[in-house]
Protein backbone atom coordinates (compact mmCIF):
# COMPACT_ATOMS: atom_id res chain seq x y z
CA UNK A 1 0.00 0.00 0.00
CA UNK A 2 1.03 2.99 -0.95
CA UNK A 3 0.71 6.04 1.06
CA UNK A 4 1.11 9.58 -0.30
CA UNK A 5 3.56 12.19 1.73
CA UNK A 6 1.91 14.58 3.61
CA UNK A 7 2.43 18.17 2.50
CA UNK A 8 2.86 21.05 4.01
CA UNK A 9 -0.75 23.53 3.44
CA UNK A 10 -0.13 26.30 1.46
CA UNK A 11 0.76 29.78 3.47
CA UNK A 12 -1.64 32.76 1.96
CA UNK A 13 -0.78 36.33 2.15
CA UNK A 14 -2.69 39.18 1.07
CA UNK A 15 -4.67 36.48 -1.12
CA UNK A 16 -1.42 35.79 -2.55
CA UNK A 17 -0.49 31.90 -1.67
CA UNK A 18 3.43 31.24 -1.36
CA UNK A 19 4.83 28.39 -3.04
CA UNK A 20 6.59 27.70 0.31
CA UNK A 21 6.92 29.10 4.07
CA UNK A 22 10.52 29.79 3.27
CA UNK A 23 10.86 33.44 2.77
CA UNK A 24 14.75 34.13 0.98
CA UNK A 25 16.50 37.46 1.95
CA UNK A 26 19.04 38.63 -0.44
CA UNK A 27 21.24 40.47 2.04
CA UNK A 28 24.89 39.00 2.13
CA UNK A 29 24.80 36.99 -1.32
CA UNK A 30 28.24 36.50 -2.60
CA UNK A 31 27.22 36.84 -6.39
CA UNK A 32 24.01 36.47 -8.54
CA UNK A 33 24.59 33.43 -9.61
CA UNK A 34 24.49 32.49 -5.97
CA UNK A 35 20.93 33.57 -5.46
CA UNK A 36 19.75 31.83 -8.85
CA UNK A 37 20.98 28.74 -7.31
CA UNK A 38 19.68 29.67 -3.74
CA UNK A 39 16.40 30.07 -5.22
CA UNK A 40 16.02 26.79 -7.17
CA UNK A 41 17.03 24.93 -4.00
CA UNK A 42 14.85 26.61 -1.41
CA UNK A 43 11.96 27.12 -3.69
CA UNK A 44 10.97 30.68 -1.65
CA UNK A 45 7.75 31.82 -0.86
CA UNK A 46 9.00 35.47 -1.49
CA UNK A 47 12.50 36.92 -1.99
CA UNK A 48 13.29 40.15 -0.21
CA UNK A 49 15.52 43.20 -1.67
CA UNK A 50 16.40 46.78 -0.30
CA UNK A 51 15.91 49.49 -1.94
CA UNK A 52 19.20 52.12 -2.55
CA UNK A 53 20.24 55.16 -4.27
CA UNK A 54 21.02 53.90 -7.86
CA UNK A 55 24.64 53.47 -8.32
CA UNK A 56 26.19 52.61 -11.60
CA UNK A 57 27.82 49.66 -10.28
CA UNK A 58 24.21 47.85 -10.65
CA UNK A 59 23.30 46.48 -13.87
CA UNK A 60 19.66 45.41 -13.18
CA UNK A 61 20.55 42.04 -13.31
CA UNK A 62 19.55 41.06 -9.41
CA UNK A 63 16.15 42.29 -10.40
CA UNK A 64 16.02 40.01 -13.51
CA UNK A 65 16.73 37.02 -12.00
CA UNK A 66 14.49 37.07 -9.15
CA UNK A 67 11.97 38.59 -12.27
CA UNK A 68 12.64 35.21 -13.94
CA UNK A 69 12.02 32.88 -10.96
CA UNK A 70 8.38 33.87 -10.59
CA UNK A 71 8.87 34.31 -6.98
CA UNK A 72 6.58 37.47 -5.75
CA UNK A 73 9.48 40.29 -4.60
CA UNK A 74 9.31 41.58 -1.27
CA UNK A 75 11.10 45.10 -1.00
CA UNK A 76 12.17 46.29 2.74
CA UNK A 77 12.84 49.47 3.86
CA UNK A 78 15.95 47.97 5.73
CA UNK A 79 17.79 50.84 6.83
CA UNK A 80 15.14 53.46 7.80
CA UNK A 81 15.47 55.24 10.93
CA UNK A 82 12.40 56.98 10.80
CA UNK A 83 8.49 56.40 9.62
CA UNK A 84 9.20 59.40 7.43
CA UNK A 85 12.37 57.20 5.72
CA UNK A 86 10.47 53.92 5.49
CA UNK A 87 7.16 55.62 4.03
CA UNK A 88 8.91 57.20 1.09
CA UNK A 89 11.36 54.35 0.58
CA UNK A 90 8.10 51.76 0.12
CA UNK A 91 6.06 54.17 -1.76
CA UNK A 92 9.37 54.30 -4.28
CA UNK A 93 9.55 50.96 -4.11
CA UNK A 94 5.75 49.97 -5.29
CA UNK A 95 6.96 52.94 -8.24
CA UNK A 96 9.66 51.15 -8.89
CA UNK A 97 8.58 47.08 -8.45
CA UNK A 98 4.65 47.32 -9.66
CA UNK A 99 4.25 45.30 -5.89
CA UNK A 100 2.43 46.71 -2.91
CA UNK A 101 3.70 44.53 -0.79
CA UNK A 102 6.45 45.87 1.79
CA UNK A 103 8.64 44.33 4.64
CA UNK A 104 8.45 47.20 6.96
CA UNK A 105 11.78 48.25 8.76
CA UNK A 106 12.13 50.70 11.20
CA UNK A 107 15.19 50.65 12.68
CA UNK A 108 15.91 52.46 16.34
CA UNK A 109 19.86 52.58 15.52
CA UNK A 110 22.38 51.19 13.23
CA UNK A 111 24.15 49.39 15.92
CA UNK A 112 20.99 47.05 17.69
CA UNK A 113 19.19 47.19 14.68
CA UNK A 114 16.47 46.80 16.77
CA UNK A 115 13.20 48.36 15.65
CA UNK A 116 11.64 51.00 16.88
CA UNK A 117 8.32 49.88 17.91
CA UNK A 118 6.40 54.07 17.82
CA UNK A 119 8.25 54.99 14.12
CA UNK A 120 7.32 51.16 13.03
CA UNK A 121 3.61 51.54 14.15
CA UNK A 122 3.02 54.76 12.50
CA UNK A 123 4.59 53.79 9.42
CA UNK A 124 2.83 50.75 9.44
CA UNK A 125 -0.63 52.71 10.10
CA UNK A 126 0.12 55.08 7.21
CA UNK A 127 1.00 52.44 4.70
CA UNK A 128 -1.84 50.38 5.46
CA UNK A 129 -3.67 53.33 4.76
CA UNK A 130 -2.26 53.51 1.56
CA UNK A 131 -3.35 50.26 0.36
CA UNK A 132 0.55 48.68 0.51
CA UNK A 133 0.48 45.27 1.53
CA UNK A 134 2.81 45.50 4.99
CA UNK A 135 4.80 42.69 6.35
CA UNK A 136 6.41 44.39 9.61
CA UNK A 137 8.97 43.34 11.01
CA UNK A 138 8.97 43.77 14.79
CA UNK A 139 10.53 42.91 18.16
CA UNK A 140 8.82 39.77 19.99
CA UNK A 141 6.61 42.33 21.76
CA UNK A 142 3.18 40.26 21.62
CA UNK A 143 1.16 43.77 22.50
CA UNK A 144 3.13 45.31 19.07
CA UNK A 145 2.35 42.50 17.46
CA UNK A 146 -0.72 43.18 18.08
CA UNK A 147 -1.04 46.57 17.61
CA UNK A 148 0.65 45.88 13.87
CA UNK A 149 -2.09 43.30 12.72
CA UNK A 150 -4.72 46.13 14.15
CA UNK A 151 -3.70 49.10 12.08
CA UNK A 152 -3.82 46.43 9.00
CA UNK A 153 -0.34 44.49 8.40
CA UNK A 154 -1.55 41.61 6.85
CA UNK A 155 1.49 40.09 8.66
CA UNK A 156 4.00 40.49 11.51
CA UNK A 157 7.51 39.38 11.27
CA UNK A 158 8.68 39.03 15.16
CA UNK A 159 11.98 38.84 15.77
CA UNK A 160 14.13 35.66 16.83
CA UNK A 161 17.11 37.18 18.13
CA UNK A 162 18.73 40.44 16.39
CA UNK A 163 19.66 40.81 12.60
CA UNK A 164 22.53 38.63 11.39
CA UNK A 165 23.11 37.48 15.08
CA UNK A 166 22.57 33.69 14.85
CA UNK A 167 21.44 33.23 17.89
CA UNK A 168 18.17 31.52 17.07
CA UNK A 169 14.72 31.95 18.76
CA UNK A 170 15.91 33.78 22.43
CA UNK A 171 12.52 34.12 23.88
CA UNK A 172 10.13 30.81 22.37
CA UNK A 173 7.58 31.89 25.06
CA UNK A 174 6.88 35.71 23.52
CA UNK A 175 7.24 34.16 20.21
CA UNK A 176 4.07 31.26 20.80
CA UNK A 177 2.05 34.28 22.98
CA UNK A 178 2.18 36.27 19.06
CA UNK A 179 1.23 33.02 17.63
CA UNK A 180 -1.29 32.21 20.06
CA UNK A 181 -3.34 35.70 19.81
CA UNK A 182 -2.43 36.26 15.81
CA UNK A 183 -5.29 37.08 13.35
CA UNK A 184 -2.85 37.65 10.63
CA UNK A 185 0.29 35.41 9.54
CA UNK A 186 3.43 34.92 11.53
CA UNK A 187 6.78 35.55 10.15
CA UNK A 188 9.79 34.73 12.61
CA UNK A 189 12.65 36.97 10.96
CA UNK A 190 16.07 37.61 11.82
CA UNK A 191 18.32 35.82 14.36
CA UNK A 192 18.58 32.32 12.99
CA UNK A 193 21.48 30.94 12.27
CA UNK A 194 20.72 26.93 11.37
CA UNK A 195 17.95 24.73 9.99
CA UNK A 196 16.57 23.21 13.26
CA UNK A 197 15.87 27.00 14.44
CA UNK A 198 13.63 27.31 11.39
CA UNK A 199 12.30 23.63 12.20
CA UNK A 200 11.67 25.14 15.97
CA UNK A 201 10.25 28.78 14.72
CA UNK A 202 7.15 26.21 12.74
CA UNK A 203 6.63 24.34 15.98
CA UNK A 204 6.35 27.34 17.95
CA UNK A 205 3.24 28.06 15.45
CA UNK A 206 4.70 30.58 13.15
CA UNK A 207 3.63 30.90 9.63
CA UNK A 208 6.76 31.11 8.06
CA UNK A 209 10.10 31.77 8.44
CA UNK A 210 12.19 34.78 6.59
CA UNK A 211 16.28 33.78 6.38
CA UNK A 212 19.06 35.50 5.22
CA UNK A 213 22.66 35.64 6.86
CA UNK A 214 22.04 32.41 8.12
CA UNK A 215 22.32 31.14 4.79
CA UNK A 216 23.58 33.86 2.42
CA UNK A 217 27.25 33.45 5.07
CA UNK A 218 27.42 29.94 6.11
CA UNK A 219 30.02 27.75 4.39
CA UNK A 220 28.10 26.26 1.62
CA UNK A 221 25.16 28.53 1.46
CA UNK A 222 23.61 26.34 -1.32
CA UNK A 223 23.24 23.50 1.11
CA UNK A 224 22.38 26.05 3.87
CA UNK A 225 19.15 26.96 1.74
CA UNK A 226 18.47 23.37 1.32
CA UNK A 227 18.19 22.37 4.74
CA UNK A 228 16.10 25.72 5.69
CA UNK A 229 13.73 24.56 3.63
CA UNK A 230 13.51 21.27 4.57
CA UNK A 231 13.55 22.64 8.31
CA UNK A 232 10.48 24.80 7.39
CA UNK A 233 8.79 22.01 5.96
CA UNK A 234 9.79 19.31 8.96
CA UNK A 235 8.56 21.95 11.33
CA UNK A 236 5.48 22.48 9.63
CA UNK A 237 4.41 19.25 9.35
CA UNK A 238 5.10 18.25 13.26
CA UNK A 239 3.07 21.47 14.36
CA UNK A 240 0.43 20.19 12.28
CA UNK A 241 0.82 16.26 13.24
CA UNK A 242 0.31 17.93 16.78
CA UNK A 243 3.21 17.15 19.55
CA UNK A 244 2.95 14.57 22.40
CA UNK A 245 2.69 16.82 25.72
CA UNK A 246 6.17 16.20 27.83
CA UNK A 247 6.39 14.81 30.74
CA UNK A 248 8.44 14.82 33.28
CA UNK A 249 8.55 11.00 34.23
CA UNK A 250 9.20 7.69 31.71
CA UNK A 251 6.28 6.19 29.95
CA UNK A 252 7.17 2.77 28.58
CA UNK A 253 5.99 2.57 24.76
CA UNK A 254 6.53 -1.15 24.75
CA UNK A 255 3.76 -3.14 27.07
CA UNK A 256 4.79 -4.10 30.15
CA UNK A 257 2.70 -7.38 30.64
CA UNK A 258 3.91 -10.61 29.12
CA UNK A 259 7.83 -10.46 29.76
CA UNK A 260 9.80 -12.74 30.49
CA UNK A 261 11.47 -12.94 34.51
CA UNK A 262 14.42 -14.60 35.32
CA UNK A 263 15.11 -16.20 38.64
CA UNK A 264 17.75 -13.25 39.56
CA UNK B 1 20.96 79.12 -21.11
CA UNK B 2 21.44 79.25 -17.11
CA UNK B 3 22.26 76.20 -15.37
CA UNK B 4 20.69 75.43 -11.92
CA UNK B 5 21.68 73.44 -8.55
CA UNK B 6 20.25 70.12 -7.89
CA UNK B 7 20.37 67.66 -5.86
CA UNK B 8 20.75 63.74 -7.16
CA UNK B 9 21.17 61.08 -4.38
CA UNK B 10 22.84 63.73 -2.29
CA UNK B 11 25.64 65.22 -4.45
CA UNK B 12 24.99 68.43 -5.99
CA UNK B 13 25.01 68.28 -9.48
CA UNK B 14 24.31 71.58 -11.92
CA UNK B 15 22.00 70.66 -15.26
CA UNK B 16 20.48 73.44 -17.58
CA UNK B 17 17.20 74.95 -16.50
CA UNK B 18 14.26 73.60 -17.81
CA UNK B 19 15.80 70.14 -17.79
CA UNK B 20 13.31 67.19 -17.46
CA UNK B 21 13.59 63.98 -15.17
CA UNK B 22 13.61 61.64 -17.82
CA UNK B 23 16.13 63.95 -19.99
CA UNK B 24 18.64 63.67 -16.52
CA UNK B 25 17.57 59.88 -16.01
CA UNK B 26 18.95 59.38 -20.48
CA UNK B 27 22.24 61.77 -19.61
CA UNK B 28 23.26 59.86 -16.18
CA UNK B 29 22.56 56.61 -17.78
CA UNK B 30 20.10 55.43 -15.29
CA UNK B 31 17.55 52.40 -16.53
CA UNK B 32 13.95 53.12 -17.05
CA UNK B 33 12.60 50.34 -15.24
CA UNK B 34 13.24 49.04 -11.56
CA UNK B 35 13.70 52.51 -10.79
CA UNK B 36 11.62 55.63 -8.77
CA UNK B 37 11.99 58.83 -8.60
CA UNK B 38 11.40 61.02 -5.57
CA UNK B 39 11.80 64.59 -5.87
CA UNK B 40 11.08 66.56 -2.77
CA UNK B 41 10.87 63.88 -1.15
CA UNK B 42 7.83 62.95 -3.07
CA UNK B 43 7.37 59.78 -5.86
CA UNK B 44 7.16 61.68 -9.10
CA UNK B 45 4.87 58.69 -11.05
CA UNK B 46 7.30 57.90 -14.24
CA UNK B 47 3.84 59.07 -16.24
CA UNK B 48 5.25 62.75 -14.82
CA UNK B 49 9.00 62.38 -15.69
CA UNK B 50 9.05 64.82 -18.62
CA UNK B 51 8.04 67.36 -15.36
CA UNK B 52 11.00 69.94 -15.31
CA UNK B 53 13.38 70.17 -12.97
CA UNK B 54 13.45 73.39 -10.40
CA UNK B 55 16.64 75.16 -8.67
CA UNK B 56 17.11 73.32 -5.63
CA UNK B 57 15.44 70.11 -6.18
CA UNK B 58 15.97 67.21 -4.32
CA UNK B 59 15.97 63.98 -6.51
CA UNK B 60 16.74 60.35 -4.86
CA UNK B 61 16.67 57.30 -7.41
CA UNK B 62 16.28 54.23 -6.42
CA UNK B 63 16.78 50.78 -7.39
CA UNK B 64 16.99 47.26 -5.65
CA UNK B 65 19.90 45.67 -4.28
CA UNK B 66 20.60 42.65 -2.21
CA UNK B 67 19.16 42.96 1.51
CA UNK B 68 17.15 40.95 3.79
Amino acid sequence: MEIAAPIVPTLTIASTPLASRLLLGTGGIANLAQLRDLIAVSNPGMVTVAMRRFDASGDGSLLKIILDSGVPILPNTAGCLTAREAILTAQLAREALGTSFVKLEVIADEHSLLPDPFELLRAAERLADEGFQVLAYSNDDPVLARRLAEVGCVAVMPLGAPIGSGLGILNPYNIATIVAEAEVPIVLDAGLGTASEAAAAMELGCDAVLVATAITRAKDPVAMARAFALGVAAGALARGAGRIPPLNEARASSAMSGRLRTNG
Amino acid sequence: MSSIEIWLNGEAIYVEEGLSIDALLYRQRLPRQGVAVAQNETVVPRTEWTRPLVAGDRLEILTVAPGG
